[in-house]
């Protein structure tokens, strides 16, 4: 076999056929250079990956602290002692947090702003 | 998520808008940018929805993601963008202050700028597959070319990355 060229990253991310596969594995034991080139690709890879994946702003959804414990309660022996018992868990975002009427005003008043940013034609624009 | 299921507009703003902020995120390395795309994305799905058919919900959804984000990239280059002011410290969870966490901050940076630097092409692939984590197959339906095709971007844009971080 000839190197492998990019099977290469279809090998690193098991996107190759099995046969790919078979010929690859025989390939590697006896090529360094694509022994080499493998490892490249995965550390480009793993960068890549590792990167940390970023909170978006709270568009379409409902401010949490709305929803979040009141200062007081938060202050209560209760909390406390939930706390120290390291059972306080309070999720940030309820799963039913999203709200169309409120991205479709969040998205009308950007384009108030810059009023390029949208292509669509109302909030009911075609995909 | 199974071929036959349509999912709400609510699960596909919960399960995928994260997702999709990220990937205009790391194209363009602009977090206003990203957030207009995901109000952008999301309304597009609202619509889209009414006749969606089910299939590849992934491929159908990134289509719609790629779309609008390479349909903004053309405006911006036909009009000059204004610019907001980018007072939102609010999408980078708080670092904590060890050297550790400084020298993975910064590592970050270097691989965000590497990234800005590959062909568009490139970067989308290797963006979809490795920050979204698409398939290949996926990739190659929301990007509408061969299979082949992207694996060929993701291979040379890894290989690209790897070259400008090293």
């Amino acid at each position: 076999m000839s190197h492998p060229g990019d099977l290469l990253s279809a090998y690193l991310d098991g996107e190759a056929s099995p046969a790919d596969r078979r010929l690859m594995l025989e390939h590697l034991g006896g090529c360094s250079t694509c022994r080499d080139g493998l490892r490249a690709l995965e550390e480009a890879r793993d960068a890549v990956r590792s990167l940390p994946m970023l909170e978006p702003p709270r568009i379409g959804r409902i401010p949490a602290r709305a929803r979040r414990p009141s200062v007081a309660w938060a202050l209560s022996g209760v909390a406390a002692a939930v706390i120290a018992l390291g059972l306080a868990f309070v999720p940030d975002e309820p799963e039913a947090a999203f709200d169309f009427d409120m991205l479709r005003d969040q998205h009308t008043a950007r384009l108030v702003v810059d009023p390029g940013i949208s292509t669509l034609r109302g909030p009911a624009g075609a995909p | 998520m199974a071929d036959d299921a349509v999912p709400s507009w609510e699960e596909v703003a919960r399960d995928h808008g994260r997702k999709i902020y990220n990937f205009a995120y790391r194209l363009t390395g602009n977090r206003d940018d990203a957030g207009d795309l995901v109000q952008e994305v999301l309304l597009r799905v609202r619509k889209g929805l009414e006749g969606y058919r089910p299939g590849s919900f992934d491929g159908w959804l990134w289509r719609i993601t790629r779309n609008a984000f390479l349909d903004d990239v053309r405006r911006r280059k036909r009009r000059p963008s204004v610019p907001l002011p980018d007072d939102d410290p609010g999408g980078l969870a708080p670092s904590p202050s060890p050297d550790e966490e400084l020298a993975r901050v910064r590592l970050g940076e270097d691989v965000q700028r590497a990234l800005l630097q590959l062909p568009y092409d490139f970067r989308e692939a290797v963006v979809l597959c490795d920050v979204v984590g698409l398939t290949y197959e996926e990739i190659a339906e929301a990007a509408a070319i061969p299979v082949g095709t992207v694996r060929s971007r993701i291979h040379r844009g890894r290989k690209m990355l790897k070259e400008l971080l090293t």
